[in-house]
Parts: C-alpha cells; structure tokens; sequence
C-alpha cells in the first residue's frame, strides 16, 4: 500500500469532521502444520492481505476493514460507512466532553522496524522438525502410544500510519510448537502439553532442542498415569515457575487493561497507588523482551512497546492503555495496543507479563502446605474484570500431603477473585520462567508470554467432583 | 480488487497453474459482509463495517492435493510453489465436487441496517436498563449485521454459491448495590432489528445481573440443578465435538463406541437443523460442496448419528452428513454444524415458573465460566466457575457464586428430568447451538 494512497486516505477522513485517523495494512503469510504420531494431519500455507481504518471523533470509534486496498475502494468503503452514521448527532449530550483533536499533520515521522530471523524453510524442513518431535516422545516410554504435534509460523508486515503524522513499518516474525503425548496404562489415558515459540525465525530451533521439549511432555503425561481424583474445597496451592504465570494473567492482569478500567469496568479502576496485593508481588508486562514469543518492536498503534510496571511491592503503579483510551482515562499510551490482524481495531492487551522473582525457595512452599495442591500446568482461564471473579483449569496438578507431594491427580478447576487473591500470595519463588500461549479477547487471539517463579497462594477454591 | 475483478482473475491463475503441470484446479471463495454497532454506558461506542474476501485454491499435483489461501492475486511462482510443496508433502487426494449447472446464483438475502437507526434502538434498550437503579454499567450493547457468501468454482468451471446471514444482539450488564458487584450477559439471534427486541433482551440480562446480587459462596455438596438457557447452551456446545467422527473413531470421544446405544434420558432429543428460526446458519450445501441435510445426534436419549465430512467419513466407513465446515475461511475443512438444538421428545416444555416448581429446591445456574478449558470431550468430565440462584420451596431464596460445579457430561444427559420452554443461543465465537433451561438432576459443587 502506498504510502500517498495512505496519507490521501488521512486526509479524506479528517476532512469529514474525524479527529483522528489511522490505518494498518498488513500482509501476513502463515504456514500452520499438524502431525499425528508420523503422519501429516493438516496442513495450510498461504498469505492475507487487508487494510484497518479507524476514525476518532471524541471517544465513538468507527472501523472500517477490507481486503481490497487501493485507493478508490476504501475511499468508496469510507463514504458509505460514513454516510449512514452520523456520530455526533447520536452522542449529542454525552458525559464525556471529548476534547477536539489535534487536526494538525506534522511532519511525517517514520520508523522501520524488523524482527530477525527468516521463515524461508521449505515444508519438508518444518515437516521435518515435527517428525523429530514426535519420533523423541515417542521414544521415552512404551506408555506413549500418541504424539500429536504442531507447527505455525507468521511472516507479517504491517504499515500503521496516522493523522498525528506517524509513519511505521514493522515486520514481524514468529514461529511456535505445540507439543501434546499422550501416555497410556490400561484404559487409562493421559495428555500433557508444551509449546515453545519465539519472536524470531525458523533459526529458533536451532537454539533450543525441540526434541527434549517433546520428551518433557511424554514425561509430564507418563507422571500424570494412575492420576486420583482432585480433592475440593479450599486449600493451599503452589503454582510453579513458568507458564503458570497466565494465573496472574487471568487474576489481574485483564482487569488492568484500559478497555477495562475504562467507566469504572474493573475491579481495579481508580485504584492506582493503592495496595491491591501482597507486598511479595512485582507485575510487569514488557513486549520488548529479546527474541520472546509475546514481544513487539512497536504495538499494533505504532507506539514502541517498552517495560510497564503494572504492580510494584502490591501498590497499584499503572495499567495497559492504548491511544483511544488514553483520551479517557488521561494517561499516556503504553505500547500496549493489539490486534490479531486487520480484521480487529485495537485494544490495551497484555504482551509478556510476569510476576518478578522474589526469594523463597519451591520445596520450602510445598514443605510448608498440610494438605494442597501443587499446579505445575495451567490450560487456560478467564476473568470478569468488573467483578474480579477468575478461573482457570489445570493440567499438571499433584497433591502435596504432610509436605510433600504424594502423587498426581486429575485437572481442577481453581477460581477465586482477583483482589482477595492477590493478597493471599504468601511465598514468591526464585525460580523465574516465561512461558508462551495465546489469549482471547476483543480484539482477537494474539500471541502473549506469562510467566512466574513459584508463588504458594494460602487459599484457593478447588472444584471437582469429588463433594 | 473488485469482487468481479476476483472471479475474473481466477481464469488468469487457472491457466497459470495448468502451464506449471496442475490438474483439477478448483476454488472456493468466500465473502463476508459485517456491520456492528456498540454501545457502551450511554453512549456508542464502536461501530464497524467491512467486507472481506478470501480465496482458497486446490489443485492436483502427481495425483495429491495441494492448497493455499490468498486475499490478495499471488505471485503465480510462489502460489505454484506452495501448491507443489503442500501436494507433495500432504501425499492424499481430496475428494472433489463437480457441479451441475454452469452456474447458480445465491440469493442475497441479508438485509443491513444502518449504524444509526440500530444505535437509536440500542441507545433506547440503555437507557431502559439504566432505569434499575442496580445497573452500575451496560459493558455493552452491541448488535452484529454478517453476511457470508461462499463460492464453489470446480474444475470445470461451474459454480455453486450459498450464503448464511444473520443478525446478532448481545448485552452484558455490570450491577452493583453497596459492596457487592455482579455481571450477568444475554444474547439471542434474529432476521431483524424489529423481530429482536432489544429492550426485552436487554431486561434478561439486568434480571440475571440483578439476581445475583449480594450472592457469595455456598456450602459444597450435591444440588439439584436447573441449567439455564445460555449457560446449557453453552455446556452443550463444548461437547458437540464428542459426536464428530474423527473423534469417535480414534477414541477422542466419550461417546466412542456408544452410536445405537443410550447415552440420555428418554425425554432427550438433539437435532442439527439447517435452517432454524433463531439460529444462525442456513447454509445448504458445506464448505466441501455436500448437501446439507440435518440430522438427530439424539432421538428419545439413543445415539443416532456421528458427524461426518468426506474425509472422516471414508476413513470410519460412516456415512456422510455434510458437515465438513472450515473453522475459517482459510483453515482447512474440518468437522462443523449450522444450527444444533437440545429439547424434549414428547414431553411438555414448562415455563420457569413450572421448572423451577419441579426441582423445588436447588439450584439455577445463571452464569458459567471456563467452559473453554474446563470441559473434557474425551472423558465427559467438567468443572467449572458457576452463579446463579438458590431455590427453597420454588422461589428465589438467595443468590450464589464463587462455587464450581462439576459432573460428566453422559451422566448428566442420562439424569435430565425435565426442559424448559424458552431456547438460547450461543454466540457468534461458537457453533450454534440453542438450549432451553434443564433440569438436569445432581451435580457437585465445591464453595465453602
């Protein structure tokens, strides 16, 4: 898309009363592969293209998005988006006294930006990578009849361009496995998962050894074999080191997001500079985290993302806010605006976030438990961020018994509220780990890094069957 | 890019691939149309327009398949290359569909309002909630326009085209009275603005959101549960991958082997129905160019059919059901439905009144969270985050939330007494399934 078309574009929507105008052209090619134990299950390559316009006036946002981006059909899609829509006779009267725009065009600033790395690998090579996997699980035990793996990969090039004169080209790469064994004893069978992925090329993994990965969830699976079932009530759980981080995630990290906090819609709104947690608990989201599968260089606004610390010592230091919230709640933009593609206008989501380590030691929070729970593995979760409820579901999951874990037990589903939670946090590990996933929201499914050290949490409510 | 221009071009790509050595060379394309329109608060919110093209092409290359999605003309190379690769490392042959006619025209039947007169009529449904003094925030209000046109080119050129349109609104009402704090959604579908009526969608979800006020844990234990409409809409849909057969056939299922065989109480009867009022799809052919036909899953609590598309169903030896739906325009085909509906086989529907007279006491689940992660298609086990309120003697007589709840999802189809009277939808994320509040027996909750 060139880059006059974009500015004419700026122009037309400014010229129709908007105070600000943005658009994000992105030309995306994927490759998504799938294997079940040595034969190739699904595969699909190709490339999207399309184009977001997003128009400010006051806080009402109207999107407008195609495939088709030359100049005369989106100037087309523009005038008949605008022509049945007359904003600011519908919010005649409304509470929020939004300031007029900056209407000025500065001069251009520009920003190149791209990811190392290179995803020019034929199939065969990613084919190849998951025949490695799967052949490496299914050799660590004979109770490991199934390896069901994947493989994506992103190529994306976006231009975001807006009215304030902002002018970024950012080329984004990434690449992921999703590992999945399954062991069996009897009729008994149990799964176990891993993905590992990073920002960056199919060099990745040639920096880690993907096959221990797979072996690592062959072995998780095999520990899960002869699971009982989940006690129920309330208890003390440990969450360890990594990907459990999405549990602090789901408890506050959602409810710190703008879109969220905007209107009084969190928990957590008006809140900032109070204590909302444990003085244990340090929350930061940073995207620019070298070569990590949740970083950016700038976000899905143009904004460079940079390292935002949400919680420090359980004090409330700031949120997640992208530009058009920034209007509403009067604070600066964090880098933090997302979207999965053009399809989506953007919104404060989280990029890697993390519980900062602290100094206890995991076998003395386990050493310190009764009877609890130990959660080596989460699935996934959500949260209502007005009224702080969460939940998430567990995948490796063991009892710990008079300080010491006894022995695996079946997936539960623990959920507490994000402000009591919080406080309870009692030990926080020094065993730090990011792990890698994906999160569902508003503004679609984008990559995002959690992390943690262990954390012992005195009390959650643990569901199941067994009342 | 036109959509003309699309089709046009697509003879340009076709005789570019037939020079590189492709045979069979077929396309589907698929167009989708949006409108929404968001209100939050008092005021709109977002309002979005788009549409949105992408094409899939297939071709033979030495006797396999290869693939690849475009939305934009691909370089002829590069699309050739990953069509040779994708062939030669997929080393299947799909199947493929030739059409009769030299073309058919799909009719376009969806009808778009525009974004002001929809926010008018949402702007009225918000300030209609704001009159209950325990609404803190309508969190949104929004209502979605889509269109889906697909197009079938085969190898010879002919066409086929289907289209599925709908018209979506949704609400999710923040309430509050002193400390205590709840959020309560509903949603439903409908052909127009005028035929779904905002306001009273809207008063379903401040009830909810109202009701559950002041709740908080209860004691764990087993309850006799009413699941309402939405939350056994939504359980439901969970597990509606148990009845595909590329499960069953490779024991991802719990319901494996049960086909013919009761797995629900005699009064239990699930249907896929194409063209359901109130649902979302009316697709009549699927997204492999197979006649849409519906079927019973269940009929008087029997296992009738396992869900089939070309693939599954010459590897399992099933027949086919026409359910072979991509998940999205680009994926490949999978297993999907258009509309899934839970009811009664010969018994009565009753009111909520007479439904929640029949349990007595117990439970009404309101609110479900964690479905997503919480449910288990392989075993049938779920646990998830539950609120809702506490029945004695056949009225309100509290509220609850910050429980679990948590049963097997065979055992609970098995022990369901007796059905509501008023279907709910799933939403647009989800495959449409619509459910009436369930009596469905005992299930075990984990709170204080």
């Amino acid at each position: 898309m060139k880059q006059a078309v974009i500015e004419r574009v700026l122009d037309y929507a400014l010229s129709r009363g908007y105070d600000f105008a943005e658009v994000f052209y992105e030309d995306t090619a994927r490759t998504q592969l799938t294997m079940l134990n040595e034969k190739v299950t699904g595969m699909s390559a190709g490339r999207e293209s399309g184009a977001g316009i997003r128009l400010l006036r006051g806080n009402v946002c109207q999107y407008v998005y195609s495939d088709r981006t030359d100049e005369a059909s989106l100037k087309t899609m523009l005038q008949t988006a605008v022509s049945g829509f007359s904003a600011g006779a519908a919010n005649k009267g409304g509470e929020d006294g939004a300031k007029a725009a900056d209407r000025r065009y500065p001069g251009i600033r520009y920003h190149n930006y791209e990811t190392a790395g290179q995803q020019d690998p034929a199939i065969s090579d990613k084919i190849g990578l998951l025949e490695r996997c799967n052949r490496a699980g299914l050799s660590r035990s004979e109770q490991i009849f199934q390896m069901n793996s994947g493989y994506l990969d992103m190529d994306q090039q976006v231009t975001i361009a807006n009215s304030r004169g902002l002018y970024v080209q950012d080329r984004r790469r990434k690449t992921r496995l999703f590992l999945e064994a399954a062991a069996r004893d009897g009729s008994e069978v149990r799964r176990s998962y891993i993905g590992p992925g990073a920002m960056g090329g199919f060099e990745y993994y040639g920096q880690i050894v993907p096959e221990e990965f797979a072996r690592k969830a062959a072995g998780a699976a095999q520990d899960l074999l002869h699971a009982r079932p989940c006690p129920t009530g309330k208890m003390p759980v440990v969450i360890a080191g990594g990907f459990g981080g999405l549990f602090f995630h789901e408890a506050c990290g959602h409810s710190l997001e703008a879109g969220a906090v905007a209107d009084g819609g969190s928990e957590f709104s008006g809140a900032l500079e109070r204590r909302i947690a444990s003085p244990l608990i340090t929350l930061i989201d940073d995207g620019t985290i070298a070569g990590e599968w949740g970083s950016l260089q700038v976000d899905d606004e143009g904004t460079p993302t940079r390292k935002n610390v949400l919680i420090e010592n359980g004090v409330l230091k700031g949120y997640l806010v992208d530009c058009r919230h920034s209007r509403r709640l009067g604070i600066a933009p964090t880098g933090s605006a997302r979207r999965e593609s053009y399809r989506f206008a953007p919104d404060a989501r989280m990029t890697n976030t993390y519980i900062a380590p602290g100094a206890d030691r995991p076998e003395d929070m386990i050493a310190s438990i009764e009877r609890g729970l130990y959660v080596k593995g989460i699935n996934a979760g959500s949260v209502d961020a007005y009224t702080g409820e969460f939940n998430f579901n567990t995948n490796e999951t063991f009892l710990i018994e008079h300080g010491k874990i006894t022995g695996p037990v079946r997936s539960a589903t623990l959920i507490g509220t994000g402000g009591e939670t919080l406080k309870k946090v009692e030990m926080v590990g020094s065993d730090f780990e990011l792990g890698q996933g994906f999160c569902y929201a508003g503004s679609g499914r984008i990559y995002i890094g959690a992390g943690q050290p262990s954390v012992k949490i005195s009390e959650m409510t643990v569901g199941g069957d067994e009342v | 890019m036109t959509g003309q221009a699309k089709f046009l071009n697509l003879d340009a790509v076709r005789a570019e691939l037939l020079r590189g050595g492709f045979e069979q060379i077929r396309f589907q394309i698929t167009q989708t149309r949006r409108r929404v329109t968001a209100v939050r608060g008092r005021q709109i919110k977002q309002v979005l327009d788009a549409d949105d093209w992408m094409c899939v092409v297939e071709a033979e290359y030495n006797g396999f398949t290869g693939r690849a999605y475009w939305s934009r003309m691909p370089d002829p190379e590069r699309l050739a290359g990953v069509l040779r690769e994708t062939a030669r490392m997929n080393r299947k042959k799909s199947d493929i569909c030739y059409f009769s006619e030299p073309a058919r025209s799909v009719r376009n039947g969806a009808v778009f309002e525009d974004h002001d007169t929809v926010s008018g009529r949402l702007l009225e449904a918000a300030a209609h909630a704001y009159q209950r003094p325990e609404v803190v925030l309508l969190q949104d209000c929004s209502y979605e326009q889509r269109e889906d046109i697909c197009y079938f080119i085969d190898p010879d050129g002919n066409t086929a085209a289907d289209a599925s349109a709908y018209h979506f609104f949704q609400a999710a009402v923040n309430a509050g009275a002193g400390s205590s704090r709840s959020q309560a959604q509903h949603s439903c579908y409908g052909a127009s603005l005028e035929q779904i009526d905002a306001i009273r969608q809207i008063d379903h979800a401040v009830r909810k959101a109202a009701d559950i006020l002041g709740a908080g844990p209860i004691a764990s234990g087993r309850y006799q549960v009413i699941l309402e409409s939405t939350v056994m809409a939504g359980l439901l849909e969970a597990y509606l991958p148990a009845f595909y057969a590329e499960n069953t056939s490779d024991s991802r299922s719990v319901l494996t082997g049960r086909k013919g065989k009761r797995i629900a109480a005699p009064c239990v009867e699930l249907r896929e129905v194409p063209r359901l009022p109130g649902g979302r799809s009316c697709r009549r052919i699927d997204d492999e160019g197979c006649p849409v036909s519906g079927s019973d899953l269940i009929r008087a609590g029997i296992m009738k059919t396992e869900l089939t598309n070309r693939h599954s169903g010459a590897e399992s030896g099933l027949p086919l059901t026409g359910n072979g739906f991509k998940p999205d325009s680009k994926a490949e085909v999978g297993t999907g439905v258009t509309n899934v509906i839970l009811g009664p086989a010969g018994e009565k529907a009753l009111g909520r009144e007479e439904l929640i007279g029949r349990m007595n006491s117990g439970l009404v689940v309101t609110g479900l969270e964690g479905i997503f992660a919480g449910t288990d298609v392989k075993t049938g086990d779920f646990s998830l985050q539950a609120k809702g309120v506490i029945i004695k003697d056949g009225i309100i007589a509290g509220a609850f939330k910050e429980v679990t709840i948590a049963g097997n999802f065979c055992r609970m189809l098995e022990q369901i007494i007796a059905f509501g009277d008023e279907p709910a939808a799933t939403g647009p994320d989800q495959a449409c399934v619509l459910s009436p509040s369930v009596y469905v027996g005992a299930l075990a909750v984990s709170g204080e």
